[in-house]
């Protein structure tokens, strides 16, 4: 066949689609494809035109051919999806509609038309994992293999997209291969019995020292040597109040002599020792309607405990995906390198026990190494470190 | 309407159209009149001050800033200016502070990092102006967004910390030294890829399935040899491996292309390898069943693979299957699907010029030498040499999950089947 020929009958054939004439459309423009002269611009019109006469498959036949010559163009992908959903095939469909959402997402511009489609595209693909959802949820409750398993649940509402992974983000320093996990379960800490035996004793020193005016300072103080981004909300704010019995790896020992049993009950903590950096012990300080936005800590070689001691009604505490009500005298153990917030919807003061310990996957030669680390940086810089609990 | 007022609205009339008409000197006369009537009248405090200091009188430019600061200083550009004027006075001093006003209104203003750390620079504090262009190359977008003016003090602020950490992590590898001699090898090595992190030798991998995501498990490149003791008998029979899989060569029957996504499917990472027989697999085990005719050619492999903890996933896992990668091919970096599952390699027949990266960490395979890694952190693999390389591959269940949350994903997967009325399929 001609170039010329080629030319006229193409001009024919997509002046017969655009006027509905789309028998005459199909016969001609087929005459081009069967002569091996149809490119994936002219395999769509002769799709589109198959669609409207309702003949789907050579529709598909059609579209699939111009997505072999041009796999990466979006209009063929958005052409094939809406074929296999015309014909019943929703999981196809949802599969080159996701195909399209995701090549869409790398070009630089989208055409206003296609705008729409993607738009549509979105809602095909989760009207149909909404309903997978549903069904798969329905089938595994029937299967009564009841999910028991925390973690388990947890991946289910990953995988369905209600949440997503939560990693550990620590703002200094990464320590690899250590699991990615919120709480931990406090019977793995053979110390946090005999503290919470503590509890009533501890929660009788802070009420002491709530109770004198001026203790406590805010937890996070401006600190114009380093940038400070995303946290403002945090810095220098008086709902959030600190009083340290250790700070930086010092005992303070005014603070100190106002709480003494509080400190000898810590005496039998393994607290994270970290020369100028750690242990740090202190009392923190919720206010009434007080929120702590969410943040991440500075370093994944420490958890970080909690000894509640008055927890009004209406408090909440969130790490990653999981949010918990403090409990007097329950201690729990968490990463701060993973995303966590607080609040107190109460009208009440909120008081814990906050304090640190070693990540118990760290064996003594990687604490030690960790501790040499540190003591390099500070004798290179010849500043002390800038740290935070 | 008071008298002053009036005379204020008229002047700024004036200015506006002294502006307009290009008439500089006029404006300049006027904005000394609006201060005049108005003395914290920001838009005159900025005009006269930007005019003094392009005519060299610091300190007139220096007032109009230390004034348009005090009366509204939540725009750092403000802070910027004067800082620039504290600059040109050598006031070393005045400059920080302005600085430091500049990035408390915004702190992450470009213009506000970069001054600071370059301030820093110059008065010798090495450190902190580490810091301060580490602060600078962290907040900048990347170059080809970047506004022309800024773009070689960003550049220069990364080549100023990458320098910084070069040599800050040479330090360090000289102060630990000791250490690690005293705990031998093996003991801290997690804590050397720390530091290679800390100070930008190599960076941080995650899991990135792209399917089913495991919360709560580490992300682990190569798992310890130790928790799959099964692979002994692998390793020590890997001769017997090879003589089957060098039998199902010659018969030249059974192989297909590794990558065998629908011709008409985007897929993107895959083009190149899509339906190449450069890369491609003799399947033992496909989709959770034996391939039968397969299987029978090799029984001892079969027999071998029996003993593994395999998920049990219908439609899906496991899988098992010789990799023959071809001379001179490459897999490009590719993350598997979920971390629920590891992979096994027993490599079989390795040429010189081979390589497998995961993560930060680029092995050799050595025939008799099996190895366990997590699929779902970037992975790649390479036969540069001119002949092929054979690997046996295959799926075990990650070993940190209990015996319940296998059933529990067990369970999923099947439920996933009745639902869609098929076994396995793309999605998962």
């Amino acid at each position: 066949m001609q170039a010329d020929e080629v030319s006229v009958l193409v001009q024919r054939g997509v002046a017969a689609f655009r006027q509905g004439n789309t028998a005459d459309a199909i016969a001609v423009l087929s005459k081009v494809v069967d002569a091996g002269r149809g490119d994936a611009s002219l395999l769509m019109v002769l799709a589109a035109a198959y669609r409207r006469e309702r003949r789907l498959e050579p529709a598909l036949e059609k579209a699939s051919h111009a997505l072999r010559l041009e796999p990466t163009n979006l209009q063929a992908v958005l052409l094939n999806a809406d074929l296999l959903a015309d014909s019943g095939q929703t999981r196809g469909a949802a599969s080159y509609y996701l195909a399209a959402l995701k090549l869409a997402s790398t070009l630089e511009t989208i055409p206003d038309a296609v705008q729409a489609d993607l738009t549509r595209a979105q809602a095909f693909c989760n009207e149909q994992t909404s309903l997978t959802e549903r069904n798969v949820r329905a089938a595994l409750a029937r299967a009564a293999t009841v999910a028991t398993s925390e973690r388990f649940r947890e991946s289910l509402d990953i995988m369905f997209g209600t949440t997503k992974p939560y990693l550990q983000q620590p703002k200094h320093y990464f320590f690899p291969d250590l699991p990615h996990r919120a709480f931990y379960d406090p019977s793995q800490f053979d110390w946090v019995v005999a503290l919470e035996q503590h509890t009533d004793a501890i929660r009788e020193e802070v009420r002491a020292l709530l109770v004198t005016p001026d203790l406590f300072n805010p937890y996070v103080e401006r600190n114009l040597r380093r940038p400070q981004f995303g946290i403002d909300r945090m810095v220098n704010n008086p709902e959030w109040s600190a009083f340290y019995l250790w700070k930086h790896g010092e005992l303070i020992a005014e603070n100190a002599a106002r709480c003494p049993r509080t400190v000898a009950a810590m005496q039998a903590v393994p607290l994270t020792q970290m020369p100028a950096r750690s242990p740090s012990v202190l009392f923190s300080i919720m206010q009434p309607n007080a929120h702590i936005p969410a943040h991440h800590g500075m370093i994944n070689t420490r958890l970080i405990a909690h000894l509640p001691l008055m927890v009004p009604a209406g408090c909440e505490f969130r790490v990653g995906n999981h949010t918990r009500p403090w409990q007097e005298g329950k201690v729990w153990i968490f990463d701060d390198t993973i995303e966590h917030e607080a609040w107190n919807r109460s009208n009440q003061t909120r008081a814990i026990l906050l304090f640190e310990v070693w990540r118990p996957e760290l064996s003594i030669a990687e604490c030690d190494a960790i501790n040499s680390l540190f003591s390099a940086i500070d004798a290179q810089s010849g500043q002390p470190p800038v740290w935070e609990i | 309407m008071t008298a002053p007022t009036q005379q204020l609205l008229a002047l700024e009339g004036e200015v506006e159209r002294a502006i307009r008409s290009g008439r500089e000197s006029d404006a300049a006369r006027l904005w000394t009149q609006i201060l005049a009537l108005a003395p914290s009248h920001t838009a005159a405090l900025t005009a006269v001050g930007q005019r003094a200091f392009r005519s060299g009188d610091l300190i007139t430019a220096r007032a109009a800033f230390d004034r348009l600061v005090a009366v509204e200083g939540r725009d750092p550009l403000h802070w910027t200016n004067l800082a620039l004027i504290c600059q040109q006075q050598a006031d070393a001093s005045g400059e920080e502070a302005a600085i430091g006003g500049a990035l408390t209104a915004d702190p992450s203003d470009l213009l506000g990092l970069i001054l600071r750390a370059e301030l820093f620079d110059r008065l010798g504090k090495r450190h902190q102006a580490a810091a301060a262009f580490g602060a600078v190359a962290t907040v900048a977008p990347p170059l080809a967004r970047l506004a022309a003016q800024f773009r070689p003090a960003v550049e220069r602020a990364r080549a100023y910390r990458d320098q910084y950490d070069h040599e800050f992590g040479t330090f360090l590898d000289e102060q630990l030294a000791s250490i690690y001699a005293e705990f031998g090898a093996g003991s801290v090595d997690r804590f050397r890829d720390s530091l290679d992190m800390l100070v930008g030798r190599k960076r941080r991998y995650d899991s990135r399935p792209a399917i089913l995501y495991y919360p709560g498990l580490p992300t682990i490149e190569f798992f310890d040899r130790a928790l799959f003791p099964w692979l002994d008998a692998f390793e020590a029979d890997t001769p017997a491996i090879a003589e089957e899989f060098r039998s199902v060569l010659r018969a030249d029957a059974g192989f297909e292309p590794y990558i065998n996504y629908a011709s008409d499917v985007p897929v993107n990472q895959w083009a190149e390898l899509n339906h190449n027989p450069s890369w491609s697999a003799f399947h033992l085990l496909k989709d959770g069943l034996p391939v039968t005719n397969n299987a029978a050619t090799c029984p001892r492999t079969m027999q071998l693979l029996a003993t593994v903890p395999a998920p049990d996933q219908p439609g899906r896992s496991p899988a098992a299957m010789f990799s023959l990668l071809r001379p001179h091919t490459r897999i490009p970096p590719h993350t598997g699907v979920s971390n629920v599952r590891l992979v096994t390699h027993v490599p079989l027949i390795v040429p010189e010029g081979c390589g497998f990266r995961v993560g930060n960490t680029t092995r050799r395979w050595t025939p008799g030498q099996a190895w366990v890694f997590d699929d779902t952190i970037e992975h790649e693999a390479w036969n540069d040499s001119a002949q092929q390389r054979a690997v046996l591959i295959f799926d075990v269940w990650h070993p940190q999950l209990a015996l319940e949350e296998r059933a529990l994903i067990t369970a999923l997967m099947r439920s996933i089947n009745v639902f869609t009325g098929e076994l396995g399929g793309a999605e998962l």
